[in-house]
Parts: structure tokens; sequence; C-alpha cells
């Protein structure tokens, strides 16, 4: 058991001294999950022909989620017109509520890109806890920039970031 | 199209493969086979946790009553009220009776029991230290069990008298092979036919007889020494009285003395032995 | 076994990185990621709660940890998850408390195959059949440890298979104890296999599987199934605007200690509709469960070892008050449905506004399935019995569940918006808690959401909601109060206020106050108060949770 531990924490001491040379996220997994309609679809096709991509996951029991889905929804024509933006909002409701998510998304009257992960896959594989989580990939499809949580307010502060990824600029470390 | 036929065997063999089952014909229940009653016999103690606030707790003590009713003697069931079913209800008489003992809450917060209800046989462990097992497994364990030989014998002679109540039992412990770890004795009283409140999953039960509930133990929560790790040879023999005044609610005649002997570091009980109070 | 397996990935992602030649190529192709989080809690007594020292037993401080790490070069793949229950927080198993890597997996992924060893997660369809997955806030977790492969041959057809044994909270799989868990799995695409329905307005697709379980037979009372298989097929069509979708699965006999011990087979039947246009969308949902808890230990009741998943067809609930009794999923028998409307009144309507306006109304109804004596002698669900005749559309007694509630949002300018609903409840928690006896609540729920945004980083929301009803603990009022500071920060003070408790007479305060600091991925919060017992429910697994007063930390991240 000991030595389990040891094991481990090497490990995760090894990871940690990897992960701050390549926080960024340089390819996306290849996890098979669900368009809105039901066809099965690649994460690994997620692009935009060298424009930023938003990946952002929600759930419909998530109220934080679906404001920020809101907020975004509000101003996407706007964004895209500025800097070409797609945004991916991923649904990881299980099978409870998957079946309503194409209803809800089209009752508020969303633009985005709308995929299920009804069993997390995809969250997993982008080691997202909570949600929402946010993650924004420059035109290469490199992970340049994530947040969690949802403040009133904050889609004006994410908008300066895509912009400056969309200008090709670099998003400071902290 | 060939490909297509390819890929159609590929999934309907995938599905045959994957889907083994097995139809039980009736009836369901396996013929009870009876104990071994020629030569002295292990015997195994079903500990069943429960409490008459929790709705499953019937079917626990159903499923132990089954296994008496296979095994005969060799198997002795004592019901511990302990834990949050049990606790009484001061404000509704059906369920305002106390039938909690110091012993039963001990040992209930030792050897972890949280969900309801849930037992031990013969206080066996599994390889993560826990105790319990589900009633639906107490058949296969009890099982297990009574395939060991018998490495102990607990013989009991009691007397009642029942005019001060007063009640004098003598244990005799005979170990049938050689042992080298410590052991103690705990005599326990239980009793069967109170009636009371108990509850069902969808109903109430006002006059539900509660069997071989544990009232009480006359030598501690843990017992007393029968060894101290000594080496102990075949034959030898350890005995023990105790005397003790039962209180008014104790119905003699429908009480028991449970005696059993357990290992002292793994707290595994290596026999056991029932004998009704009234010879 | 386990040590191995740590030393043998250990080694493997050596060789990957060190042992390789180009060193630093390696180093640049390959990545690492992961996540951590820690939840804390350190508990109070409190009188008013019955919670004393000697419930708490000098185990004041308890806390929940895990961290996840993911190493990808290419192809492959490879990660693990290390958790550390000690002692787990009030509430959660007592069999979790323990330290380990209980999850340990290498993947790799090709053009049409991938292999996945160790550890997994799969679901089939709906799950009806099969679903493994991991639920950290209900510290669930049926990881499936064997071997999975996926054939994908041409785009539109997936096949999958599943080989090996669930995992137990800390138990280590032994023969003769839980079972073996092997399923097959196979969903076609039409609109993607057949060129000419590409870009059809009718879209289609099938889908069907196969799972079985071993568990040895060793018990003297009852003759058992050793191999229990469940099959289902399923469908998804689409037609313009119209989408159905609908899974069917049969199990054959399974006794078990949840169906207490019956041989009849079971079955489930789930279906669901939508319609949706711009700014309309509705949702109807049909389930019909009989006799199908599918576990692969047939002694386990509690929340563990489910092969399959039973999605419950009631929606989830957010506010203090409305979640308050949420629906469990009864798997020995339950039938209802679920309608939902949603409607945004367009802009610049008269009742829209400038901002439109979002209605949307909720019904659902679950009742016990109709049950029948199987002959004259048989009581209803008797052991070592065929349990139960039902027909199958019947709607049965009692009524588990009712809901209906109409949700209103409303935005007032761009800085003032609103949230207004009403809910009518019906919970039986005799059933849906176990306390036999106990009156079945009806309830009247109403909440006042609103937001107040000063600038664009500064907001206040607040929220006024009340609970009336008669039943169990009466009726209660609530407050809540948030400010926040985007991107960064949170202030939260709440109260719950319980009186009229029809039982006790007491009243009752559970306030809390709690604040959060978030940097990026990077979250901490610590919550001090008051917790009322009750039941968390996600998806169809809940949880009870004690009352308790203290202190709650949590940190996360990941990178």
């Amino acid at each position: 058991m000991k030595k389990i531990i040891i094991l481990s924490l090497i490990l995760l001491t090894g990871s940690w001294t990897f992960g701050q040379g390549v926080t960024e996220m340089k390819t996306l997994p290849s996890v098979n999950i669900k368009t809105l309609d039901g066809e099965p679809f690649n994460t690994s096709e997620i692009q935009n022909d060298g424009k930023p991509v938003v990946i952002s996951f929600w759930a419909l029991w998530c109220k934080p989620c679906k404001k920020e889905m809101e907020a975004y929804n509000e101003n996407y024509e706007d964004w895209q017109d500025e800097t070409g933006v797609k945004i991916y909002a991923v649904s990881i409701d299980d099978a409870r509520s998957t079946a309503k998510v194409l209803p809800f998304v089209r009752g508020h009257d969303w633009q985005m890109e709308v995929l299920l992960d009804p069993n997390g896959d995809f969250k997993r594989a982008m080691n997202v806890n909570l949600i929402p989580h946010t993650f924004l990939l420059d035109g290469t499809g490199k992970v340049v920039y994530q947040h969690t949580s949802y403040y009133e307010g904050l889609e004006d502060e994410f908008f300066e970031l895509i912009k400056k990824v969309a200008a090709g600029e670099k998003i400071p470390n902290h | 199209m060939k490909r297509i036929t390819t890929l159609f065997i590929l999934i309907i063999s995938g599905l045959f493969f994957f889907a083994a089952c097995e139809i039980v014909d009736p009836p369901y229940l396996e013929n009870p086979g009876g104990g071994d009653t020629t030569q002295y016999a292990k015997r195994v103690l079903i500990e069943d946790y429960t409490g008459h606030s929790c709705p499953n707790c019937p079917k626990a003590a159903q499923t132990a009553d089954q296994l008496k009713n296979i095994y005969g003697d060799r198997v002795v069931v004592m019901a511990v009220h302990a834990g949050y079913f049990a606790t009484p209800v001061p404000s509704d008489p059906l369920f305002a009776a106390d039938f909690r003992t110091p012993a039963g809450n001990t040992w209930n917060d030792f050897f972890g029991i949280d969900d309801y209800p849930n037992g031990m046989v013969n206080r066996v462990s599994n390889s993560s230290g826990s105790y319990t097992i589900p009633y639906g497994n107490w058949g296969a364990v009890v099982d297990e069990e009574l395939q060991k030989p018998a490495e102990a014998k607990i013989t009991i002679h009691s007397d009642f008298d029942n005019g001060q109540s007063l009640f004098t039992t003598t244990v005799t412990t005979e170990f049938l092979s050689e042992q080298d770890k410590a052991y103690k004795l705990i005599v326990c009283i239980t009793q069967d036919s109170i009636i009371g409140g108990q509850k069902f999953p969808t109903s109430i039960d006002e006059n539900y007889v509660f069997m071989d509930m544990l009232r009480g133990t006359l030598n501690g929560i843990w017992g007393e020494d029968v060894s101290d790790g000594q080496p102990i040879v075949v034959g030898e023999k350890y005995e023990k009285t105790y005397s003790h005044t039962f209180p008014d609610d104790w119905i003699a005649k429908n009480c028991h003395v449970v005696a059993f002997i357990y290992d002292l570091d793994s707290k595994y009980i290596l026999q056991v032995e029932e004998k009704e109070v009234i010879e | 076994m386990m040590k191995k397996a740590v030393i043998v990935l250990f080694v493997l992602m050596l060789a990957a990185t060190g042992a390789n030649a180009q060193f630093s190529e390696t180093i640049k192709k390959s990545e690492v990621h992961g996540s951590f989080e820690f939840d804390g809690a350190y508990y109070l007594t409190d009188d008013a709660l019955g919670i004393t020292d000697s419930l708490i037993n000098g185990r004041n401080f308890r806390f929940n940890s895990f961290g996840n790490i993911i190493y990808t070069l290419g192809r492959f793949s490879a990660g693990m998850r290390f958790e550390a229950y000690i002692p787990p927080i009030a509430g959660f198993d007592r069999d979790l408390e323990g330290i380990g890597i209980p999850y340990l997996w290498a993947k790799y992924t090709g053009e049409k195959f991938t292999f996945t060893v160790g550890s997994f997660y799969e679901q089939f369809g709906m799950g009806l059949t099969l679903r493994s997955y991991e639920e950290w806030s209900l510290g669930y977790d049926n990881a499936i440890n064997g071997a999975q492969v996926t054939y994908e041959p041409v785009k539109g057809l997936m096949m999958k298979a599943v080989y090996g044994v669930q995992r137990y909270y800390w138990n280590k799989w032994k023969p003769n104890t839980r079972g073996i868990v092997k399923g097959f799995d196979a969903e076609l695409d039409f609109n993607q296999i057949i060129k000419s329905m590409e870009s059809s307005k009718f879209r289609l697709s099938i889908g069907g599987s196969a799972v079985s379980k071993y568990q040895a037979d060793n018990d003297p009372i009852y003759k058992l199934p050793r191999n229990v298989s469940n099959l289902a097929g399923r469908f998804t069509m689409g037609i313009g605007n119209f989408i159905f979708s609908s899974e069917y699965a049969w199990k054959v006999n399974d006794p078990s200690t949840i169906n207490n011990y019956i041989y009849k087979d079971g079955d489930a039947l789930v279906f669901t509709m939508s319609y949706s246009t711009k700014g309309f969308g509705f949702f109807g949902m049909f389930k019909r469960l009989d006799n199908m808890s599918y576990k692969s230990d047939r002694t386990v009741t509690s929340n563990a070892l489910d092969i399959n998943f039973l999605p419950p067809n009631t929606e989830i609930h957010n506010y203090m008050l409305t979640a308050m009794y949420p629906y469990a999923t009864q798997p020995n028998g339950e039938i209802g449905f679920q309608l939902q409307v949603n409607y945004k009144i367009p802009r610049k309507s008269k009742l829209g506004g400038k901002y439109g306006m979002g209605i949307s109304l909720n019904y659902s109804q679950v009742n016990n399935i109709d049950r029948e004596q199987v002959n004259d002698t048989t009581p209803i669900g008797e052991s070592g019995t065929l349990g139960w005749n039902s027909s199958f559309f019947k709607f049965g007694k009692p009524v588990f569940w009712q809901d209906l509630n109409i949700k209103i949002n409303k935005k007032f300018s761009k800085r003032f918006k609103s949230t207004f609903m009403y809910m009518y409840q019906t919970y039986d928690i005799a059933v849906l808690q176990g306390h036999p006896g106990a009156k079945t609540i009806y309830a009247n729920i109403g909440v006042v959401e609103m937001t107040y945004k000063f600038n664009s980083k500064n907001a206040l929301r607040w929220e006024a909601q009340g609970f009336w009803s008669k039943e169990d603990k009466g009726n209660w009022v609530a407050a809540m109060l948030e400010y926040t500071i985007s991107p960064n920060w949170f202030f939260a003070v709440s109260d719950q206020f319980n009186y009229n408790n029809p039982e006790t007479g007491e009243e009752t305060h559970f306030y809390n106050a709690s604040f959060g600091y978030t940097h990026r991925t990077t979250r901490f919060a610590l919550t001090y108060g008051r917790q009322r017992e009750g039941i968390v429910c996600i998806g169809g697994v809940c949880r009870a949770v004690p009352a308790a007063n203290g202190f709650t930390v949590t940190i996360t991240s990941s990178f």
C-alpha cells in the first residue's frame, strides 16, 4: 500500500512538472459523442477553418451554465461577425434528459453548435470537474485558455480574449 | 454486399456470445438437506442487525428463519436491535419500546453496520476488513462455514430459580483442535415471541412477533478470556459459571442462552451453542 | 495486482518518454493533463439538529479527494485516478473510507478500432442494459475493470464489446464474489451509411445490445441462475422537426435481494418524442419499468454495482425548496410520463417586451405499476415465486410522484432580469424515502429570483422561496442573497426556515454563508452553516444526507 502511494506521488509530481510546461492542450482527444439530433460525432472533428473555437460544458440541471450559454447566445451574432468564433455547447445531461436538450435549445433559440455527451466521456477526457467549464481554442485547435464557473458579466471579458486569439495574439498565462 | 453479410454475421454472433442466460424452472427453492447430526458439528451464528423502524428488516429475519429450517440447530440466530432504525419513538406507542442493548450498540459501531438490514455470519471478515454481509449472502457464507470441522465444543448447563428470577449457567468449552490464539467467551440471552410494532415496505404490522432478540450479555460486551494465547492441546476444557437476576420483561420460558467463543484478534467466532433457559 | 499495474504503467510512461532515442521529440508530442478536487468538512455539534459529541465521535474532520491524470502520446493514452476518503464526508457510504488508485487505464485509438484495458466507463443506448459511470458528488462509481473494444468498420456503424468486473468501493474482486459482466452493442446510423440519405430530412438510427452477468450460486435456499442476460433494442427517428426515440429492454429471471428473490422476467420501455421550431419546443416521455434492477451482485442493495441505468422521467429542480423532495427511481416497478413545453414570446411583442419572455411548462407523474397475484394462493412479490403479473399500460396505485410547474423568465432591462416559478408537488415519502406510514406530501411551492447587474463585473442575485405543506416537516420559507464580482469572487448568504412542523412543532433555521474565489480553472469555496437532512439525487441515484452543522471547503483545479 505504502509503495502504491509513493509511486503515485512520484507520478503526480512528475506529471505536475510535465504539466507546467504543457498546460496548453495541443490536440483535442478523440471521443465518440452525439450531435443534437443523435448522430455520431467524433470530437476530433471540432474545428473552425483557422478561426477560434469555444467549447463549453453545460447541462439542463445547471443554472449558471444555462446563464452562461444564454449570455453567449445573446452575443453570438456580434461575436461571429467580429471574430468568426464558433461555439460548441456540450451538454452532459444523462439519459434522463438527453432527449430534452433539443427542444430546450430550439425553444430558447440558441444558435450555437450543441453536442450531447450523455455518459461524460468527453467531459472526462477534457478533465472537467465542475460545470460550467469553458475552453478557448486558437485557429490551430490548441487550447489556449479555460475557465470554470460563471458570474454575471463574464462574457464581456471572455470576448476580449476571443478577440485576442482571433488576432493571433498570445493570452498571458496569469 | 459480401461485407454487409460479414458485418451482419459479426453482429449476430456478438449478440449470441454476450447473451448467455439460464432460465430456472420451478420449484425455485432448493430441497432442504438437513445437517449431519451423527457427530458433534460446527455451528454458525447469524447476527441479524435490525430495528422496528426498518422496513426491509423482516425480510432478513425471514432469511435467517429459512436457514434455520434448512440446517436445524447448526444455525443459531441472534437479532440485534441497534442503530438508527431501532431508536425508540416516544411519541408513538407502537415504536416507543427500546429493544437496544449496550452490547448491541457497541458491536454496531465497532463492526460498522450502517445500512439496515445487515448482518454478520460468525463475524467473518473479508479482505478489505469488512464484517457486514448482506442477508442475501448469509446462506452462502453459512454453507461455507458449515463445511469446516468443529474446532471446539461448547456445553451449557443452566438452572432457573422461578421465585427469585435467578438464572445460573455453566458454560464449558472443550477444544477439539490445537490452538495458539487468544479466545474469549461471550454469553448472551435472547428472547422469542416479543410482540411490537414493525415497519414493512408499505405498511406497519402492529403485532409483529420478534424472535431471537438479543436482551443482554452476562459477562460484558466483549466477554471474558478463555485462553490468553498460550498453546491449547486437544481436549483442554474451560469452565465458567455466571448468575443473573432476570428483569421482569425477560420472560424466562421464551429465553435462550447463546454462548460463543471468538478469536480476540480477528473477532472470528470459532464455535457457538444455544440452549433454552428453562431446560 | 494493483501494485503491479501501477508499476507497469510507470514503466510504460518511462519507456514512452525516457528510454526513447528521440527523447525531446517524444516529450514534445506527449501531453499530460489532469485535475484534482478536495472536499473537506469540519463538523460542529448542534443541539437543535440533535448532533451531539458522541454522534460525531471525534471524527470532526472529514474529506473526499481525488487527483486525475491523463497522459497522451499520439494514438496512445493512459490515465489514473487517485482517491482518498479519510474518512468520507457525512452521508457518503462508509465503505468508501480508504486511499488508493481505483481507476487505472490504457487506451489505443486506431482508425477503426479502439482498445482499452483497465478501468473504463461505457453506456449502451439509454443505458437500460449497461451504463458504467462516475458521479463524484454522490460518491458513485461503477467503473468496469477489464477490457473494452470498439470497432467502426464504416462511418455510421459502431460496435462495442466490454468484459470485466465492476468497482465495488475498495473491495478487491475474488472468484465467487461479485459477478462478471460482458456486453455487446451495435448501432447503425442510416444517414451516414447510405449515401442518398445523407442530407435527407428523415433521420434514422437503430441499435441493439446484449449484456450478461455471471455470478456463482452458493445459496442453500434458492436455485439461482448463474448467467442472467439483459437484451435491448432501440431507435431514434427524426422527421422534420419531430424526433422520436425509444428503447425497450428485456431481462430474464434475476432473483435478487432488491426484488425479494422473485423469478419473473423484467422489462423496461422508454419512449421520448420532441417537436421543436425556433422559439418553441415540446417534449414528451413515457416510461415503464417492471423488475429491472440489474446488479452484478444479487445480494447488494446499496447504490453500487448497478450494471444498467434506469432514467427517471421527472424534472430535475435546482432551487433550495423545489429540490427538497427529489424523485428516486423504483427499479421494482413504476410507470410514468412527462410533458414539457418551452416557448419564447418574441421580442418586441406585447407580452415579450424589449427582450422577449421565456415560458416553460412541465408536468410529470409516476405511478406504481399494476400488480396482480400470479395465482390465488401466492401473495404478490413472495420470494421464490414468479412475483406478480402486470398489465403493461395500466397505471397502478399509489401515485408516487406528481409535479406541475411553470417557469417564467423575464428580462426587464439590460441590468435587471427575473425568474418566477410555481410548482405543485405530490410526493409519496413512504415509498420514495422508505418511511412506511408517513403521509404523502402535497405541496405548493413558489420562487422569485431577481438579478441586478450594477456594471459589467458586479451583480446581485436574490431569491425568495416558499413551500407550503401540511405533511412531513410542514412549511418552509427561504431567502438567498448572492453578490458576484466577475470573474473571481462570489459571496452568498441564505436561510431556510422551517415552521408549522406538524410532528414536532419546532421552528428551525438552516442558515448558510459562503464565499469563493475562482481563477481560471482553479476554484476555492468555503461555506459555514447548517445543512438540512434530505436526499440528494443525480440521475437515477440518490444519497441520503444527514443534518449537519459546520464548515465545508472545496478546492478544485485542472491543468
